[in-house]
């Protein structure tokens, strides 16, 4: 397969559990490159544990997850932006300091840019990360992971437990931010208003994969992304 | 990349353990002054064979403390959530491995010479307070002529070379136990947040350091029974400490590759870890 048209995320029969508690079943699917994924579905459907498979974070699992056509590794790390669902900076790190980290390891971190969209969200270089309030402790996280121009981004929940405000600075922040053909992988329960963001809606529940379409396709067919939502999962919300 | 992160790992590690070192230091440094001064009473030199008996536990305190420092830190950075820092970065799981490795084993050694250095200090300000107290304080003091007599059997070496081939050689030998230790500690941390041990991998941890130990006492109870020359330590078995010398580096360079080959195989089998069995949780 040529670069071109190689997917941004192909997973074959893929099969994550923990211990007897089977979380995703011989699921397959590709993701083309340049999209914006939605990955939807309730607690414990197994979204964070399908973006840890993809991130490195996690590989006692069984069958085959690529990245632009390479096996999960330092090569796929040094092209996936990873936001995860924590906080995973020291506490005694300031964010200069996280700064300097992130620009010693990843070679498209833009550390210009970093220390510009620093003075845009309020927040000082000397300021150390367990002095910082959670909302401050998100955008630096945030700052960091869209600072690189990364052929993907792997995005945990990064709307959950904000205010519609600083929902629509976080959306803002991402789409602003990310480079042209890049693919966003973005995971959340926030269905509503996420309609006109996403190209493709995934949606995995009882162990597999239960929607994977484009959503201006559902549109087409009469039908909203929570409309789907609620059809494919009744027994949430 | 290894530079980059022996830096970091480097920095992170020694952000606490520095300052046990330095305070290490620093004690040695203070009880030294107040040893060194002429013309004391009694009392004042009571005062500073206790400060310098302390010394012993602040010398014996810095190794064991740097351990566990090292043990939290190691812990911490890979396994919490600070692990997703690490396991998203662009390296090879053998260098991020490697790393962690070398920077536990530097600062280790470190905090070691300076236990060694709180000991060299504490004899010498106990030779020095003998020195400057006088006869008519020490036949004052019961038992002080004997511990005077005692600490100059103690503190005799035949030459400077020959010190500094023991120092070598007990450096070395020191050297390959870290290794082998640290080696062992950082397998038994990575197989502990593996599944079925991450429920409770704090437990598992210990139960598992705590089997390693006795593991390793009794393969090298069973080792120097079985082979015709003492396995480890022969430098203190031969009972002069410069005594049969040739033959102990002989043996301990035996002890060395052996050490060296099981603190590799650790490697492998953590490398093996690192890439197949991770799950952060």
């Amino acid at each position: 397969m040529n670069e071109s048209t190689r997917s941004a995320i192909s997973i074959q029969n893929l099969t994550k559990s923990y211990g007897s508690h089977v979380v995703l079943e011989n699921i397959s699917l590709e993701i083309p490159r340049g999209q914006i994924v939605g990955l939807m579905g309730p607690n414990g459907s197994g979204k964070t544990s399908l973006m840890k498979i993809l991130t490195g974070m996690i590989n006692d699992y069984s069958g085959q997850a690529l990245i632009d056509g390479e096996p999960i590794g330092a090569r796929t790390k040094a092209a996936v932006a990873y936001l995860p669902d924590k906080n995973f900076l020291p506490g005694w790190m300031t964010a200069k300091q996280a700064i300097n980290y992130f620009a010693d390891f990843y070679k498209n971190f833009d550390k210009a840019k970093a220390f510009e969209m620093l003075g845009a969200f309020w927040l000082e270089p000397g300021m150390k990360v367990k002095t910082m309030s959670k909302g401050m402790q998100e955008k630096l996280l945030l700052l960091l992971v869209m600072c690189r121009a990364a052929k993907l981004y792997v995005l945990d929940e990064p709307l959950g437990g904000v205010d519609p405000s600083a929902r629509q600075f976080i959306m803002d922040t991402i789409l602003g931010n990310r480079p042209e053909g890049s693919t966003i992988l973005l995971s959340t329960h926030m269905v509503y208003d996420m309609e006109r963001v996403f190209d493709i809606a995934l949606m995995i529940g009882r162990k597999q994969v239960l929607v994977n379409d484009r959503v201006a396709s559902l549109s087409a067919r009469g039908k909203t992304l929570n409309q789907l939502f609620q059809e494919v999962f009744p027994y949430v919300g | 990349m290894l530079g980059k992160l022996l830096k970091h790992d480097f920095m992170q590690t020694g952000r606490s353990i520095f300052w046990l070192m330095a305070g290490g230091a620093a004690v040695g440094g203070l009880v030294t002054i107040i040893s060194s001064t002429k013309d004391i009473g009694a009392g004042q030199f009571a005062a500073a064979m206790l400060l310098n008996a302390l010394l012993i536990f602040v010398a014996l305190a810095i190794p064991v403390l740097s351990l566990v420092f090292i043990l939290v830190s190691t812990n911490r950075s890979l396994f919490t959530e600070q692990g997703y820092l690490a396991f998203s970065l662009p390296v090879s799981s053998e260098k991020l491995l490697l790393s962690r490795f070398l920077t536990n084993v530097i600062w280790i050694l470190l905090n070691y010479l300076v236990s060694v250095g709180l000991f060299a200090v504490m004899m010498t300000n106990l030779r020095r307070m003998f020195k400057n107290a006088g006869e008519s304080l020490l036949a004052s003091m019961e038992g002080a002529g004997d511990l005077q007599a005692q600490l100059g059997d103690a503190f005799y070496f035949p030459s400077f070379s020959a010190v500094l081939q023991f120092g070598g050689l007990l450096l070395a030998t020191l050297l390959m136990f870290l290794i082998l230790a640290m080696m062992t500690a950082i397998f038994v941390i990575t197989l502990s947040h593996v599944r079925p041990f991450q429920q409770m991998a704090g437990l598992w941890m210990i139960v598992f350091l705590v089997a390693s130990s006795v593991l390793f006492f009794f393969s090298v109870k069973w080792i120097s029974q079985a082979l015709p020359w003492p396995f480890i330590l022969t430098i203190f078995a031969t009972g002069d400490m410069l005594g049969g010398q040739n033959e102990s580096v002989t043996v301990n360079m035996t002890t060395a590759l052996v050490m060296l080959g099981l603190s590799g195989g650790l490697f492998a089998v953590t490398d093996w870890l690192f890439k197949r069995k991770i799950s952060l949780k």
